[in-house]
Order: C-alpha cells, then sequence, then structure tokens
C-alpha cells in the first residue's frame, strides 16, 4: 500500500463519496430491500430520477402500456387524471388563456385533460426524426413513407389496449385526413417552438450509450458546437450539483472512433470481479489473493496470454505502472489531465458501469460479516478500471488523431470539427428516414476527422431538417391523430378545421411539458389508489375514534411484524377469540448480532438502517445431551458425505465412475422433486429430523464470565485440530487420538514463538508424519485455520460481549414493550411473532425473509424478546421503573412462515402449565386464520383457480417445496402503504396485503419523540422497500435482476443474467410481474398514513432535516388522520397541507365505473 | 499531575451526519491514528437549523462526533481527507492543542513538539 500522504488520503477520500452514491449491494443470504437510487435522495424525486436515468440508463416512469392497462382496469381514472393537473406544471398557460374552457379552439366538448390523456396514453409519440419535408411521405399518396404503416398500427394498438373500439381502416382515413389538411394550410400556421419530444423515451440507446445516454437527442440543438459544448461542460442535477456528469474519456473515444473498448473493459472488470471475489463457491479459488486485487490482476494482465482478450493490447502499459493502486491512479488522471475537482464525478461514472460489482465492494467496504473475503478496496477496484481504460484508448487516440488521451485534447478535437463530433455521437438514429440513414452509415465508416468537412455539414443540415423539433407541422400530425383516436369520433371531421382552430391547436400542442406526463401519470395512479384506501377508512364499519378506550386487558395480544403479508392473518385471526393484534417493526426494537445454533458466524438480526449493539447465540438446552450427542454425529456423517460427493465431483476421473454407480440415486430426488413436491419436501424433512434430530435449544441472555469465554476459544481451537486432522489422515484410518495429545499440539502452535526446530510431537508421532509434514500441518493450522494467540485474544473479546447485563436486558424489555404499545395493557398470554419464509432453488429466498430483520428470519428476536420479558429479575427492575407486568401474564415466541402461512413456536419448554389451554388455543385459532389467509393468496397467483382452504394450504405448501416455482409466494410485491397509527383504524378493512401496519398512539405520545422514532426507523425500511419495488417494477432489465430463469449465482454473493456480467441487484422479474410478464406490483410512491396531529408531525419533521426531506422532495407521499376529527391531511411540498376528500366507498366505487 | 511532562498535540473534533461515519473511520484508519472516540446522537443547531439527537432506530440520519488526538504533521493529512467530504456534505471540523503525558500513545515518534 502507498504511503498516505495527503495526495493518496484526498483521492480515497474522493473514492469514497464517489462510492456513496452507488446502491449498496447486499448478499443474497441477506438481501435488503433499498432504493437503488439512494445516493440521489436529495434531489426532487423527478430530478433524481432523471439523472439516474441517465446514469443507469433504466426507465424509470410507468409505462404508457402499463397506464392503458391501468386505464383499463380502472385504475387510472380520468376523474383521478382531472383533480391531479392542478398540482402538476404539465401545461404552461399562455397569456390571457382559458385552459380550463369547455369548447377549446372552437370544437365542442374539447378540453384541456382530453388533449392531455390523448398525449400521455396513445402511441406513438412524436418520432424524433421524419421525412423532410413532410408533403413528400404523406400518407394515402403515392410517395407515402412505409413508416406510416407502423404509426397507425400503434394508434390502434394503444386505442385497443384501453378498451376503445377502433377501426384500422378508419383510423388510417383520420390520419390521411389530418395529414393533408395540416400540409394544405402548414404555411399559414404559426411555427410554434417545440419542447421535449420524446419524454417517454428519451433512452433508445441505453444499449449502445453503455449504461446511460450521452446524447439528449429530443433537444438537439441547432449549433453542433453548442451540442458538443453541452456534452463537455456535462450534466447537472440540478443548478446545486456540484458534480457535473461527464463522459469518460474513453465514452468519448468509443463513440468517435466507432469502437467498443468499453464492453471489453467492462467484460474484463465482470470478470476479474467474480474470479477475485468469490466466496467459496468455486472450486480453485483465484491464487495470490491475499495480494491485493489491483497487484493481482495488473501482474496477471500484465502478461497478454493471461489477460483477458479485449484487453491484451494493455499489457505492457500495465506491467509499467507503480505497484500501489493510487499512485497508479494519480498518475493516469495527471495523463488524463482531469482536476481533482471533477474525480467523484468521473469516479462515479466510472462506478456506474458495474453498479452490481461496485455496490458488492461497498457492502465490503462498509460491513463487517466478510472477514473470510479476500482483501479489495474500492481505490483497488477504481485504479485497475482507470488505469486499464487508459492504456486502451491512449493507442486509439494516438493512431487515429495523433491526440494524446487525455480530456482537454479530446474536447479540443470534438469542438473543432462540431458537425462530425456531434453525429458520431448521435450515430444512426431508429427514427432517421431511410434515405438519411444510409448516408450516414456510409459517413461513419469513414475513419474519423480525416478530412472533407463538407460531408459532415450537409449532414448535420438534413438531420436537422429531418429533426421533429424543427418540424411543426409533422408534430401537429401526430399530436391530432393522437386527439382523434381518443376521442373516437366524438370530434368534427379534421377536413373541416378551420386554420384558426389548427393554429389554437397547434399552440396548446407546444405547450404541453411532455417531460411532465410520465409523474402526472403516476400521480393520478397514487392519487386512484389513495381516494380508495382513506375512503375505507373513514368509512370503515363499526368506526371508531382512537380516543376511545376499548377495555382490552382481558385479550391476548399477538404481536406481528408490519410486513404487508400479515394483515391477513391479522384480520382473519381476531375475530376468532379475544385477541388483539399489534403490528411492529419485526425485529422489535432488538438490534442484534446472532450467532444460531450449528453456526459459526454472527448475523445482524437488525434494519440496515440500526447498527447491531448486542451479541447473542443460540445454546442446546442442558437437558438435551442424548439429543445434542445424536446431532453431532449425524453432523458429522453429513458433513463427511458432502465432503464426499463434493471431492468425488470435482476430481479428474471419478466424476465418470460417479454418475454409473450412485447417479440414480439422484433420481428419486430429481422425481420427487418434479412431479410430487410437496410430499417429497414433507418426507425429505422427517428424513432430516431422523438423520440430525432437532435440538432443543435456547437464547442465553446472560453475560459470559471471562473464564468462561476462555473455556469456549480453547474448545473451539480443539474442535478445529481434530477437524483438520481429520480431513487430511482420515482416510489412511486415522487412530483416536487422546485429549493430551490435542492439548499438546495446541500449545504448540500458540506459543509465541514460532516453531524454528524440527517438531516432534505425539500428534506427529501417532499419525507418522515426517518433520516436514507436521511443520506444514503446523503452518497451514496457524496460517489458514487462524490458530494464533491474537486470534485467540480477539475472540475472546468477541465473546466478551456477547451477552447482556440485568440493567441491559431491562432496559431492551423496556424497548419492546415502548415499541409494542403495551406499557400498560398486558394481557394473560403474549406471542411475538416473527416471520420468515422458506422456498426451493431460490437464491431470493432472503428477500422474502423479514426486513427488519436485515432480510433473516424473525425469529431470533422474537424468542428473545419473549425470553427477556419473562425473566423475573427483568419484572423486578421494571416495577421498580414503574412499568408493571401482571404476574400472570407469559410472553411466548413463534414465527409465521409466509410462504405457506403456517407457524411454528419455540421454547416450549418454558410454557407454564397454567397458560396451556390459552396457548393451545391461540395455537389453534392461528392455524385457522393461516388457512383462511392461504385461500386468499393462493388465488392470487398466475393460473390458481379457487379451492377450498385446505386444498388452498396444501396448493402455497406445493410452492414452497417446488423447485421449479420462480414465485413461491408474492412477497411485498403490492406494497402501497404503510399506517402509523392504532388498529382501529384499520381493523376489519380488507388492505388485500398492500399495506405495512405500524402501531401507534397519540394519546401515549404527548411529545411527539416516539412518532420521530417510527418515522425515521420503521418508515423508512418501508419506504425502502417500496422504493425497490417501484424501480424493480418500471424497468426489471435494469433496476430489478431481469428473469430468474437466466440467472446464476456467482461467487456465492448474487446473480449475473447469463454466464457472466455484472452482479444485478433488485427483485427478479417473477417477483414484480405474473407469467404473462403484467405487473402485479403497482409502482406507486409509499403513502404514509399517521394518525395524529399537524402540529405533532409538523415538530417531528422539523427536527429531522432527512426525514423532510423524504415528503419536501416527494419521494414519498404523507397524509394524516386527525385524532380528533374525522379529517384527512396530505402534506405537499414546501409544507403546506391539503385537505383530502374521502367519498364513501359505494360512491368512490360508482365514480369509478363513470 | 506534578512529575507529569505534558506534550502539545492536536485534537481533531469532526461532527457530521452519522451516514458518514463509515467515511471517516476510513479516512482515520488510513491515516492509521492510534485511536478515536466516537459519540452518536449529537444535537445542536447549525446551518440547516436545529438537529435533535436520539432517534432510536435510526444511525444514519443522527449527528455524529468523531475525536482523535494526533501529533501535528498528521493534521494536513487529515484535512485533505476531509475536504471532499465538507465540499457537498455538511459538517465541522476542529482542531485545537491539548497535553498529553505518553505522546507515543497519540502517533508521535518522540520528536520535541
Amino acid at each position: 500500500m502507498a504511503e498516505m500522504t495527503p495526495a493518496v488520503i484526498e483521492i480515497r477520500s474522493r473514492i469514497r463519496l464517489a462510492l456513496a452514491m452507488i446502491p449498496t449491494a447486499w448478499p443474497l443470504d441477506g438481501f435488503i430491500h433499498h432504493n437503488p437510487l439512494h445516493g440521489l435522495t436529495n434531489l426532487h424525486f423527478t430530478k433524481a430520477l432523471s439523472q439516474g436515468a441517465t446514469l443507469f440508463g433504466g426507465g424509470v416512469w410507468p409505462t404508457r402500456t402499463y397506464l392503458r392497462e391501468q386505464f383499463l382496469a380502472g385504475l387510472l381514472t380520468r376523474s383521478s387524471l382531472r383533480k391531479t393537473l392542478p398540482e402538476i406544471a404539465v401545461y404552461q398557460e399562455s397569456p390571457g388563456e382559458k385552459p380550463d374552457a369547455e369548447d377549446l379552439a372552437g370544437i365542442p366538448a374539447l378540453n384541456l385533460p382530453k388533449i392531455l390523456i390523448a398525449s400521455l396514453l396513445i402511441d406513438p409519440p412524436t418520432p424524433v426524426f421524419w421525412s423532410h419535408p413532410l408533403e413528400d411521405s404523406l400518407p394515402g399518396t403515392g410517395h407515402e413513407d412505409p413508416a406510416w404503416n407502423g404509426v397507425i398500427a400503434d394508434l390502434v394498438r394503444s386505442a385497443r389496449e384501453m378498451g376503445l373500439s377502433v377501426d384500422p381502416l378508419q383510423v388510417r382515413e383520420t390520419v390521411i385526413a389530418i395529414a393533408e389538411k395540416v400540409v394544405s394550410v402548414r404555411e399559414q400556421l404559426p411555427r410554434v417552438r417545440k419542447p421535449s419530444l420524446n419524454a417517454f423515451f428519451p433512452f433508445h440507446f441505453k444499449e449502445r450509450s453503455h449504461g446511460g445516454h450521452l446524447f439528449r437527442e429530443d433537444v438537439l440543438l441547432p449549433d453542433p458546437l453548442s451540442q458538443v459544448n453541452w456534452l463537455i461542460s456535462g450534466i447537472a442535477a440540478d443548478e446545486q450539483a456540484i458534480d457535473r456528469l461527464t463522459p469518460t474519456p474513453l465514452e468519448w473515444v468509443d463513440r468517435l472512433s466507432g469502437r467498443n473498448l468499453l464492453t471489453n473493459l467492462d467484460a474484463a472488470m465482470s470478470e476479474a470481479a467474480a474470479m477475485f471475489l468469490d466466496n467459496g463457491q468455486a472450486f480453485w479459488s483465484l491464487p495470490g489473493r491475499e495480494e491485493g486485487f489491483f497487484s493481482v490482476f495488473r501482474n496477471r494482465w500484465s502478461n497478454p496470454v493471461l489477460a483477458p482478450e479485449g484487453i491484451a493490447c494493455c499489457s505492457p502499459g500495465l506491467a509499467s505502472l507503480p505497484e500501489s493502486p493510487e499512485e497508479a491512479m494519480i498518475w493516469v488522471l495527471e495523463k488524463m489531465e482531469i482536476p481533482p475537482s471533477d474525480w467523484v464525478a468521473l469516479f462515479y461514472r466510472e462506478l456506474s458501469f458495474l453498479p452490481g460489482w461496485s455496490g458488492t465492494i461497498r457492502w465490503m467496504s462498509e460491513s463487517h460479516e466478510h472477514r473470510s473475503f479476500p482483501p479489495i478496496d474500492p481505490a483497488q477496484w477504481i485504479a485497475l478500471r482507470l488505469c486499464t481504460e487508459y492504456f486502451l484508448g491512449e493507442p486509439v487516440a494516438r493512431s487515429l488523431w495523433n491526440a494524446p488521451f487525455s480530456r482537454p485534447a479530446i474536447s479540443s478535437l470534438a469542438r473543432r470539427t462540431p458537425e462530425e463530433t456531434a453525429i458520431r455521437l448521435l450515430g444512426v438514429h431508429p427514427d432517421f428516414p431511410l434515405s438519411l440513414a444510409e448516408k450516414m452509415e456510409k459517413a461513419l465508416q469513414t475513419t474519423p476527422f480525416s478530412g472533407s468537412p463538407p460531408v459532415w455539414e450537409d449532414l448535420w443540415e438534413e438531420i436537422q431538417q429531418s429533426h421533429c423539433a424543427n418540424q411543426s407541422a409533422t408534430d401537429l400530425v401526430f399530436s391530432l391523430a393522437r386527439l382523434w383516436v381518443m376521442e373516437e369520433n366524438r370530434l368534427p371531421d379534421p377536413r373541416s378545421l378551420t386554420v384558426e382552430q389548427l393554429s389554437s391547436l397547434a399552440g396548446i400542442f407546444s405547450r404541453v411539458n411532455r417531460e411532465q406526463l410520465p409523474l402526472w401519470g403516476l400521480m393520478a395512479l397514487e392519487h386512484h389508489y389513495r381516494e380508495g384506501f382513506l375512503s375505507l377508512i373513514a368509512h370503515r364499519p363499526e368506526s371508531q375514534d382512537s380516543g376511545e378506550k376499548i377495555p382490552i386487558t382481558t385479550k391476548n395480544q399477538v404481536l406481528f411484524c408490519i410486513d404487508v403479508r400479515s394483515e391477513s392473518v391479522r384480520r382473519y385471526l381476531e375475530p376468532l377469540g379475544p385477541y388483539e393484534t399489534r403490528g411492529v417493526a419485526g425485529f422489535f426494537g432488538l438490534p442484534i448480532a446472532f450467532r444460531a445454533f450449528g453456526s459459526t458466524t454472527f448475523h445482524r438480526q437488525a434494519p440496515p438502517i440500526v447498527s447491531p449493539r448486542i451479541f447473542l447465540w443460540e445454546l442446546h438446552r442442558p437437558f438435551a445431551v442424548r439429543t445434542m450427542r445424536h446431532y453431532l454425529q449425524g453432523r458429522r456423517i453429513w458433513r463427511w458425505l458432502k465432503h464426499l460427493l463434493h471431492e468425488l465431483k470435482n476430481n479428474v476421473i471419478t466424476p465418470y465412475v460417479l454418475v454409473e454407480a450412485i447417479g440414480w440415486i439422484s433420481g428419486f430426488a430429481f422425481f420427487g422433486r418434479t412431479f410430487f413436491p410437496r410430499q417429497y419436501g414433507e418426507t425429505a424433512e422427517s428424513l432430516t429430523v431422523s438423520f440430525l434430530p432437532e435440538v432443543p435449544t435456547m437464547v442465553p441472555l446472560d453475560k459470559i464470565s471471562e473464564k468462561e469465554a476462555r473455556e469456549i476459544v480453547e474448545q473451539e481451537q480443539r474442535q478445529t485440530i481434530r477437524q483438520v486432522v481429520m480431513e487430511r489422515y482420515g482416510k489412511k484410518g486415522l487412530p483416536p487420538i487422546p485429549s493430551r495429545t490435542v492439548e499438546e499440539f495446541r500449545f504448540l502452535i500458540l506459543s509465541a514463538k514460532p516453531h524454528e526446530e524440527t517438531p516432534s510431537t505425539s500428534l506427529g508421532k501417532l499419525l507418522s508424519l515426517s518433520p516436514r509434514e507436521e511443520e506444514a500441518l503446523i503452518r497451514d493450522l496457524r496460517e489458514i485455520h487462524h490458530l494464533t494467540p491474537r486470534m485467540a485474544a480477539n475472540r475472546i473479546e468477541e465473546l466478551a460481549r456477547v451477552g447482556l447485563t440485568p440493567n441491559e436486558q431491562a432496559n431492551l424489555g423496556e424497548t419492546v414493550l415502548l415499541i409494542s404499545g403495551l406499557k400498560q395493557k398486558l394481557g394473560r398470554l403474549v406471542l411475538f411473532l416473527g416471520h420468515r419464509s422458506r422456498s426451493e432453488n431460490n437464491p431470493f429466498e432472503s428477500a422474502l425473509d423479514c426486513g427488519a430483520c436485515g432480510g433473516r428470519d424473525g425469529t431470533p428476536n422474537a424468542r428473545v424478546a419473549a425470553t427477556i420479558l419473562n425473566r423475573p429479575l427483568v419484572r423486578e427492575i421494571l416495577l421498580k421503573r414503574g412499568i408493571s407486568i401482571p404476574d400472570d401474564t407469559f410472553f411466548m415466541a413463534g414465527v409465521h412462515e409466509t410462504t405457506t402461512d403456517r407457524f411454528f413456536f419455540y421454547d416450549q419448554e418454558d410454557w407454564p402449565e397454567s397458560h396451556l389451554t390459552e396457548i393451545g388455543t391461540l395455537i389453534r385459532d392461528l392455524r385457522t386464520a393461516g388457512t383462511l389467509s392461504a385461500k386468499e393468496r393462493q388465488i392470487s397467483f398466475p393460473g390458481a383457480v379457487p379451492l377450498d382452504p385446505k386444498h388452498s394450504l396444501m396448493a402455497v405448501t406445493k410452492r414452497a417445496h417446488d423447485w421449479a416455482e420462480v414465485r413461491p409466494e408474492w412477497g411485498l410485491s403490492g406494497n402501497a402503504a404503510l399506517v402509523i397509527g392504532n388498529r382501529s383504524l384499520t381493523s376489519g378493512i380488507n388492505l388485500e396485503n398492500r399495506v405495512f401496519l405500524q402501531e401507534y398512539n397519540h394519546a401515549d405520545d404527548p411529545k411527539g419523540k416516539w412518532l420521530e422514532t417510527l418515522l425515521s426507523g420503521p418508515m423508512v425500511v418501508a419506504w425502502w422497500i417500496n422504493m425497490e419495488h417501484y424501480f424493480s417494477s418500471v424497468d426489471p432489465r435494469v433496476w430489478g435482476s431481469g428473469s430468474k430463469v437466466s440467472h446464476n449465482v456467482t461467487g456465492r454473493l448474487g446473480v449475473v443474467v447469463g454466464p457472466e456480467g455484472d452482479l444485478r441487484f433488485g427483485l427478479p422479474r417473477q417477483t414484480v410481474m405474473d407469467k404473462n410478464r403484467k405487473l402485479k406490483h403497482t409502482p406507486l410512491r409509499l403513502l404514509v398514513l399517521v394518525e395524529t396531529t399537524r402540529e405533532r408531525i409538523e415538530s417531528s419533521l422539523r427536527s429531522d432535516p432527512h426525514l423532510r426531506g423524504i415528503f419536501d422532495q416527494e419521494w414519498a407521499v404523507l397524509v394524516i388522520k386527525d385524532p380528533f376529527s374525522p379529517e384527512f391531511w396530505r402534506h405537499r411540498a414546501g409544507g403546506q397541507w391539503v385537505p383530502e376528500a374521502c367519498p364513501s366507498p359505494m360512491l368512490w366505487t360508482a365514480g369509478e365505473r363513470i | 499531575m506534578a512529575g507529569l511532562k505534558l506534550y502539545t498535540v492536536k485534537k481533531v473534533e469532526i461532527i457530521t451526519a452519522g451516514e458518514h461515519l463509515p467515511f471517516l473511520r476510513e479516512l482515520l484508519d488510513d491515516v492509521k491514528v492510534s485511536g478515536y472516540t466516537i459519540i452518536p446522537d449529537v444535537s445542536g443547531k447549525g446551518h440547516s437549523g436545529f438537529h435533535e439527537a436520539q432517534l432510536m432506530f435510526n444511525d444514519l440520519n443522527i449527528l455524529v462526533m468523531v475525536i482523535t488526538v494526533v501529533p501535528e504533521s498528521w493534521v494536513e493529512t487529515i484535512l485533505s481527507g476531509l475536504a471532499p467530504l465538507f465540499e457537498r456534505y455538511s459538517g465541522v471540523v476542529f482542531v485545537s492543542d491539548v497535553k498529553v503525558s505518553r505522546r507515543e500513545y497519540f502517533g508521535e515518534t518522540g520528536q520535541e513538539s
């Protein structure tokens, strides 16, 4: 590593800042839902989306096809579109204009919403380029441009998708009539300024432009130099932006020379990352990883034979680099002449080419859960990329243009011949008229900047003329065609329109701000959902105000996670008995790091925004000695069998024999899993239990003494020695090793002085090891298995953190009661119910687990919560603090398996006899509620037919066991809202498993501090989940992880699509779409409904600028329900509150039919 | 304190949002400071108004204070790493003289300061 000079420290800081804007990619076993544009949340929602689209090249809005589907389904209504219109600048009024007129342009019944709705929903958008002049390509004439057929087909298709009955011939007639009319009077029409043309599809070139678009083809500037300068000076997210995104030097070279160097670089970097970061999936790991990523690949790629094909030319250059990644990078940046002030933007752009791998490296640099990983830090990742980039681009720049590969040199080259530069950046656009496309292809084949400027000037002139920004008549034809098709002949014959009417319409169309249209569509979708949701709450049966005191002390309480999937179970459970259900963040306020029974590592059991502060582990119960012995025996055999199979599969010779010999055994599993998944799964489960018996376990809470910690560490060391010896020499017929022999060997390994003389230990003699073998064993135990005094001390220190003092336990108990709102309302039985999922062959299983528990099974938190509150000592301490837990209150722990809607319970050994009857009843009722919930969920899967409850339960269980099932459950798909309020707000209402429910009682929180906690904690987690689903839905290809069908798990970290490439973040297509690629998840921003007063929530928002930013920048929608009146108020950007209308559900439903 | 010889070193105090704590820790680790203290949940008033503390379940939105003591010659290195952070995010850094008795605990190699 380089000496940490100020220059090195500065570059490392700038790399960290760039990396912080890339979304973290958590590994598959702890999938965390997050906002892929997390680094841009300081911007307004629309600006961030625009910036994100530029950077990553993804769609960011619900598509027009989707909006039409919703329109047809009645979920996007004219009423919602009209109501949201005043809130958004879709239309720019001209002075003296009356946009609310009902006979715009003198055409009866034509109003602005109709014009805007046609622009929003009907395809095709005005193309970017069209044949020039228009009269030479008119439809219905002998020289009709064949592209008109596509236009008419799009008009018909989109109208039909909205449920309109249109006749293609009639549409064609209408288009011909409009085009002829416009052309006949075009000279008399005013020339209007054309704003952006292609708001819906601004990223045509995302594949070619490699990650993000560089060239906004819809705002083509007339002067090519301005166009080029615009790109050179960079794109800023807003006027306050510090960073301006500019193409990297290699992007410029790629575009100008027509090469594909970036693709080669990305492929090489992906391959390098997959090889280096592999976490135990590969049979042979990359040698020399301990030297560091930069060093390994600098050396490897310095050899042209070992370098990937596309970058072999870089070998001599890479060999000449300094060894330190930072120094190499500083050298390259100097060569590229990029000043430090531009480094963050450059690094951000570089990282965004492979956001999956970059995000994984971010996770590694911030997480402490990956000690077994090889050393890599973000500086090494970027250094290798930048250096290789330099040696890829430099020869091209030198040979083609005799110019250095630096930003100023390339900019100056581009400015010298702006027409050619602009045309080469634009490339052959799919909307180009045929003749223009042919000329372009011919021109682009010439060597860049080799002369003949007139050719480029003529071409630029032709492109300008073909650009629809300069063809207001063409845009008018398209806009009128969309309107006339949408209105289904309710408008007059286009031929009868007067010049004044056409002029007026042309003016109106030109004032439509098309970039705002997608946001308008989204707001209308949200409005419709919000109106329906609030109406249900406002007019719920047995309307109860939260101020009422309901006698609930006799009720037993069941605490669910706020997860949307608990809603149906709660709804079915509540009427079955004296139950009060409450929604609480599923980690129950316990940010723990937990080591499960049989595991060797601690895992985070807390939301990603909270660092675990408590370390706990699961141990077998003292009485379960015999079961434990059986378990350990079973585990040993199981591990041995796995190891044997692994060795046989990966040996050079044995696989040929293996298939013949025992391949048939796999046949049972294959047929069972394929044809009888449920029965096979259940049988396999029982067989596993007989082989590896379930050991009764407990989660001890108390701290262990230093002596105990030392004993544990020593025991672990002995176990490691035995295990390593077993693995190495087991096949020789290993004699039993006495404990004393192991102990002698352990002392030798841990001796502070390295072993210098030839060892001669009892173990060596017992195993008949040669001195060299014995030395090798000692060295490996020290170096590979970390049996060193330092590691032992670390381990003891780690163990000292495990457990809690009685006061800490009481503090946590108090937190649990506070978060559950249970300080004074405890029943006889309180059940903490975590949740988890189960599925087969599903790399994304943890995405279905508890988000509040860091994407893991929520059971440990439920067990710890119950265990703490059952402890007499904790109750005593709490009593002194004024919190009285009744003597007859018993806390129990369980888990809801969301895939199968089954329930499992823990620590049954502790159940008191006095409560057994109630516990039995509760379990029975939960089973009933689970069965009913399964029935409700079962019908939502593609191709499902209604079944009775019992068969529904079997059907969902089958999904969980089926290894070919791509949708074991819908998970959190469909999530739309979060309610922070009393259950009485929502009880009895079917919320369709779309709403997070967090318990909150306004009356118990006079200072609003608890509300602040809920908004900054559970709300942020729900918002991340919501944003993950939003982006994965609007463009599963870029923000999601694509289709599960072509996924390959890589390095045990993530998936790639196909054999190689970037790690994919986000949700798979099958989680958000049905089998016909129709969206199951509705992309909406999270609606946060809080039952509180405006004053209190304003106080909470004031005290937390980050929180306020979420609503002020419109990343989520905030509505409050006043606890003392039936009013609902919506927060708008800038702090205004507007009343929300809540029509009665009958009216609302009736209104939708109109 | 009689009999103890005191040496002057620099105390660097940094206050910024909790989400930048990993940045600060990595920076200080890079500089190889011998130790630092993290005070979470700092509240107070600054350019962006009053900032409350004690968010129970969010470590990102809180304010944190990180304190370290280093030889004077290290301060420039730390500041060169902090400058890019404060170019774009809010936060403050204070550098002041403090006296310590065992300067080798704070990265000093023994030369008189």
